[in-house]
C-alpha cells in the first residue's frame, strides 16, 4: 500500500469533523444527561471524545479514544462522595485546614493520574499512547518551580513554563516511541514578554482615552454650569473613581484574555516546533495568536448570542483551525510502531479533572 | 492460518491493523453463520474467528467502525450499513440514527429545554432532600458546636445583658420552640446570647438549631420584634436552608460543569459565576421563606406578627435600606416589609 519515501512528505493534521454532524451528537447527549440528572454525561464525554478523535486524522489515519462511560462513571461517583464529605466537613473550623492541606497534596497525584489515563485511552493507527511522568516531578513542577519564580518577581517564570512542558512530552510515549521535548529558552521569553506587552499596551490605551473622554466632559461640565465649582471637583472624583472602575472592567476582555491567547499560541508552536517521536519524526505547527484570539472571542459571542446552540459548531471551528496549522513531518515509516499491552488504568484523576478542573498550563 | 479465501462472498471491505501494530494494510471482513475472517489484499485469511466474538464499536458520526477481534486485530469501515447487515447487529448505530440532522432533533431541543428548567425546579430540591436526609444527625450537631468555639474565639464577647431580660427572651424563646410542634424535625434548639459589637442588631441560625443573637437587636427591638427574628431564625432551622444552601452550591457547580462539559477556554468561567449568582437568588427565596415562617410562628406562640418587621422598619431608620439586588445573600429590608404585609393583609 506504501510505496517507499513516502514517509519523507509531510502529512497535516485533518480534522473531518462537521458543525452540523456533531450537533446532533451534542444535542442527544446534553438531553439523556439532563433527563438522567447528569449520569449520562460519563458516556456523552466518551461519544464527544470519540467524535473529536476519530475525525482527527494525519497522513489517513485517525486517533481514537477507548474509555468506557462505565468507567468513567465509577470514578466520577467515588469522587463526588468524596467532594461533598469534604464541603460538609470544610463547615468544621481547622478540619476545614486540614482537608485543604490534604487536597493540595493529592492533586499532583490526581493530574498524574488523570494523564495516565488519556494517554491510555487515546491511540493512533492502533497503537495507544502512555505516560510514565510521577507523582513527584508533578509537584516539583506545579508547587517548588511557581513559587520559585515568584521569589525572583516572576522573571524566571519561562523556565518553570519549559519545565512544564518538558514535564508533559516526555512523560508521555506513543507504544514503545518516546516524546522527547527541548528548546531554547529564547522562544518561552518572547512569549511571555509578548503577553506582558499586551497588557501593558491595553492599560496604557484605556487610560488614555477614558482621560481624553473625562476631559471632553469636565470641559463641557464647565460650560454649561459654571456656577460650583465644587460640583466640578466632585465630577472629578467621581470621574477618577470610574476610570479605576472602568479600567478593572476592561482589562480583563481587552487585555488579560488576549494575553493569554497570545502566550498560549507562542507556546504551542514552540512545543510542537521542538518535539521529535521516536529518531527523527517531528511536528509542525503555526498557529496565529492573532487567528486564535479571534477565533475564542468569536465563538464567545456567538455561542452567548445562540443561547449556547452554537457550542458544538464553536468547537469543531477551533478544532478545525489547530488541526489545519499542525503538521507531521515523518521521519521514517508509519508503519513501524509498536504499542504495549495496556495496563489497567483509573479514571479517578479524570474524573476529579472533570468536576473540579485542572489547570495545567500545558500547550494542547 | 493462512488459507486460500476466494470463494468467501459477504464481505465489507475496510482497513486493517496487526496488534499492538501501526502497519496498516487493506482487508475485508467476510462473516457467514458460523465463522468470521479478515482476508488482506491478497486472498490470505489474516484472522478467523467466531462472529459472535467480534467487538463492534459504537457508530459515531460519520468516522470509520471499528471491529476489535479476538486476538486484537483492528478493522475499520467505513461502510456502516454493510457490516451491519453483515455481522446483524443494529444496537452499535441506535444513538447514531437519533443524531442525524433531522426536524426530530427541533423536539430534542425543546425536550432539553423543559428538561433543563426541570431539573431546576424539581431535580435539584430532590436531591438536595436526598443529601439533606443522608446526613449524619452528629455530623450536624458537631458542624453547631464548632462554628460556636470558632465565633467565641474570633468575633464574640459574652453577653452583658442583665439576667432579667436574659431570662424575659429566654421565656419567648421556649414558648416560641413549643409552638413548633411537629415541625420542630428532631433540632436541638438552643438559645445563645454573645455581644457581638462589629455586627450590630443581628441574629444567626445554625444547622443544628443553635441560635445566636447579639447584645445589639435585644437593646434596641421590642420583645414582639425579638419574637419575630427568633421565628426567622428557628424558620431557617426547621427547613433545613444551612445545608440545603451548602448542597445546592456544591450540586449547582457539578450539575453545571458535567452538562456542559467542555464549553471552551472563556465560557467556562462565565458559567461557573452564572451558577455562584443562581445560588444567591436561592439564598434570597431562603430570607423571604424564613420570614413568612416566622412571622406564622411568633403568632401562633402568641406575639403580635407585625412585630418582625417593625424590627425592619427599625433598621430601615437607623442604617437606611440595603438594596438587595442580584449579588447580595438578603432581600433589601423594604422588600422584606412589603412581603410580610402581603402576608399579614391577605389574613
Amino acid at each position: 500500500m506504501h510505496t517507499d519515501g513516502e514517509y519523507n512528505l509531510s502529512a497535516d493534521f485533518e480534522f473531518r469533523g462537521t458543525a452540523k454532524e456533531f450537533f446532533g451528537i451534542w444535542i442527544v447527549n446534553l438531553l439523556l444527561s439532563i433527563l438522567t440528572l447528569g449520569i449520562y454525561s460519563a458516556w456523552a464525554k466518551v461519544r464527544t471524545k470519540k467524535y473529536f478523535y476519530q475525525n482527527t486524522y494525519v497522513a489517513g489515519r485517525n486517533f481514537d479514544f477507548h474509555a468506557t462511560g462505565k468507567q468513567i462513571l465509577i470514578a466520577r461517583l467515588i469522587i463526588l462522595v468524596l467532594v461533598i464529605a469534604s464541603a460538609l466537613l470544610s463547615i468544621i473550623p481547622f478540619l476545614n485546614i486540614v482537608l485543604s492541606l490534604t487536597l493540595l497534596m493529592l492533586i499532583p497525584y490526581l493530574l498524574v493520574k488523570s494523564l495516565r489515563f488519556n494517554a491510555h485511552m487515546t491511540s493512533w493507527s492502533n497503537v495507544r499512547f502512555a505516560f510514565n511522568g510521577t507523582t513527584g516531578s508533578a509537584a516539583l513542577n506545579y508547587y517548588l518551580y511557581p513559587i520559585i519564580a515568584i521569589l525572583t518577581l516572576f522573571t524566571t517564570w519561562p523556565f518553570v513554563a519549559r519545565s512544564v512542558q518538558r514535564f508533559h512530552v516526555n512523560g508521555h510515549k506513543f507504544g514503545q516511541t518516546p516524546l522527547y521535548f527541548d528548546s531554547p529558552i529564547k522562544p518561552f521569553y518572547t512569549a511571555m514578554l509578548a503577553a506582558f506587552a499586551w497588557v501593558l499596551v491595553t492599560v496604557i490605551t484605556l487610560i488614555v482615552i477614558l482621560q481624553i473622554f473625562v476631559a471632553a466632559l469636565t470641559i463641557i461640565a464647565a460650560q454649561m454650569d459654571s456656577v460650583a465649582a465644587d460640583t466640578q471637583l466632585q465630577f472629578f472624583v467621581g470621574s477618577t473613581f470610574q476610570i479605576i472602575t472602568i479600567l478593572t472592567i476592561g482589562i480583563v476582555p481587552f487585555g488579560i484574555i488576549p494575553a493569554v491567547a497570545i502566550y498560549q499560541a507562542m507556546l504551542r508552536n514552540t512545543v510542537y516546533n521542538y518535539t521529535i517521536l521516536g529518531e527523527n519524526h517531528r511536528f509542525y505547527s503555526d498557529v496565529s495568536a492573532l487567528s486564535l484570539l479571534w477565533i475564542d472571542m468569536s465563538n464567545f459571542v456567538v455561542v452567548v448570542l445562540s443561547l449556547g446552540l452554537m457550542l458544538p459548531w464553536a468547537h469543531v471551528r477551533r478544532a478545525s483551525y489547530l488541526a489545519s496549522h499542525t503538521t507531521f513531518v515523518p521521519g521514517g515509516p508509519l508503519d513501524e510502531f509498536v504499542g504495549e499491552i495496556t495496563a489497567n488504568v483509573s479514571a479517578i484523576g479524570d474524573a476529579y479533572g472533570d468536576i473540579e478542573g485542572f489547570d495545567i498550563g500545558f500547550a494542547v | 492460518m493462512v488459507h486460500n479465501a476466494q470463494n468467501i462472498d459477504a464481505s465489507v471491505t475496510g482497513r486493517a491493523y496487526p496488534p499492538l501494530s501501526s502497519r496498516e494494510m487493506a482487508a475485508r471482513l467476510s462473516v457467514d453463520t458460523n465463522t468470521a475472517w479478515l482476508i488482506d489484499d491478497d486472498e490470505r485469511v489474516i484472522v478467523q474467528c467466531d462472529p459472535l466474538k467480534l467487538q463492534l464499536g459504537t457508530r459515531v458520526g460519520r468516522a470509520e467502525r471499528h471491529v476489535v477481534l479476538p486476538d486484537g486485530t483492528l478493522f475499520l469501515t467505513n461502510h456502516h450499513d454493510a457490516l451491519e447487515h453483515l455481522v446483524g447487529d443494529r444496537r452499535g448505530s441506535l444513538l447514531h440514527r437519533y443524531e442525524r440532522l433531522h426536524p426530530r432533533l427541533m423536539i430534542v431541543l425543546l425536550a432539553c429545554l423543559v428538561g433543563t428548567w426541570g431539573v431546576w425546579k424539581y431535580g435539584l430540591p430532590i436531591l438536595m432532600s436526598l443529601a439533606v436526609w443522608m446526613t449524619p444527625p452528629t455530623l450536624i450537631a458537631s458542624i453547631d458546636k464548632t462554628i460556636m468555639q470558632t465565633i467565641d474565639a474570633i468575633a464574640a464577647e459574652p453577653s452583658r445583658l442583665p439576667d432579667k431580660k436574659k431570662e424575659e427572651v429566654q421565656i419567648s424563646f421556649d414558648l416560641i420552640i413549643s409552638a413548633l410542634g411537629s415541625q420542630a424535625g428532631g433540632h436541638d434548639y438552643k438559645l445563645e446570647f454573645r455581644n457581638m459589637p462589629g455586627m450590630g442588631p443581628n441574629a444567626m441560625a445554625l444547622p443544628n438549631g443553635t441560635i445566636v443573637i447579639t447584645d445589639d437587636l435585644i437593646n434596641i427591638a421590642s420583645p414582639d420584634a425579638v419574637a419575630g427574628v427568633i421565628g426567622h431564625e428557628v424558620g431557617h432551622v426547621a427547613q433545613q436552608h444551612g445545608l440545603r444552601q451548602i448542597y445546592r452550591s456544591a450540586g449547582g457547580f457539578v450539575l453545571i460543569s458535567l452538562l456542559a462539559g467542555d464549553t471552551g477556554p472563556i465560557l467556562e468561567d462565565v458559567l461557573l459565576e452564572g451558577s455562584l449568582i443562581l445560588s444567591l437568588s436561592y439564598s434570597r427565596q431562603h430570607e423571604l421563606a424564613a420570614d413568612q415562617f416566622g412571622v406564622r410562628l411568633a403568632e401562633r406562640a402568641g406575639f403580635d406578627p407585625k412585630g418582625l418587621s417593625e424590627f425592619f422598619d427599625l433598621m430601615v431608620s437607623h442604617h437606611g435600606d440595603q438594596h438587595g439586588n442580584w449579588f447580595s445573600t438578603h432581600p433589601g429590608f423594604k422588600e422584606r416589609i412589603e412581603h410580610l404585609d402581603a402576608l399579614t393583609h391577605n389574613r
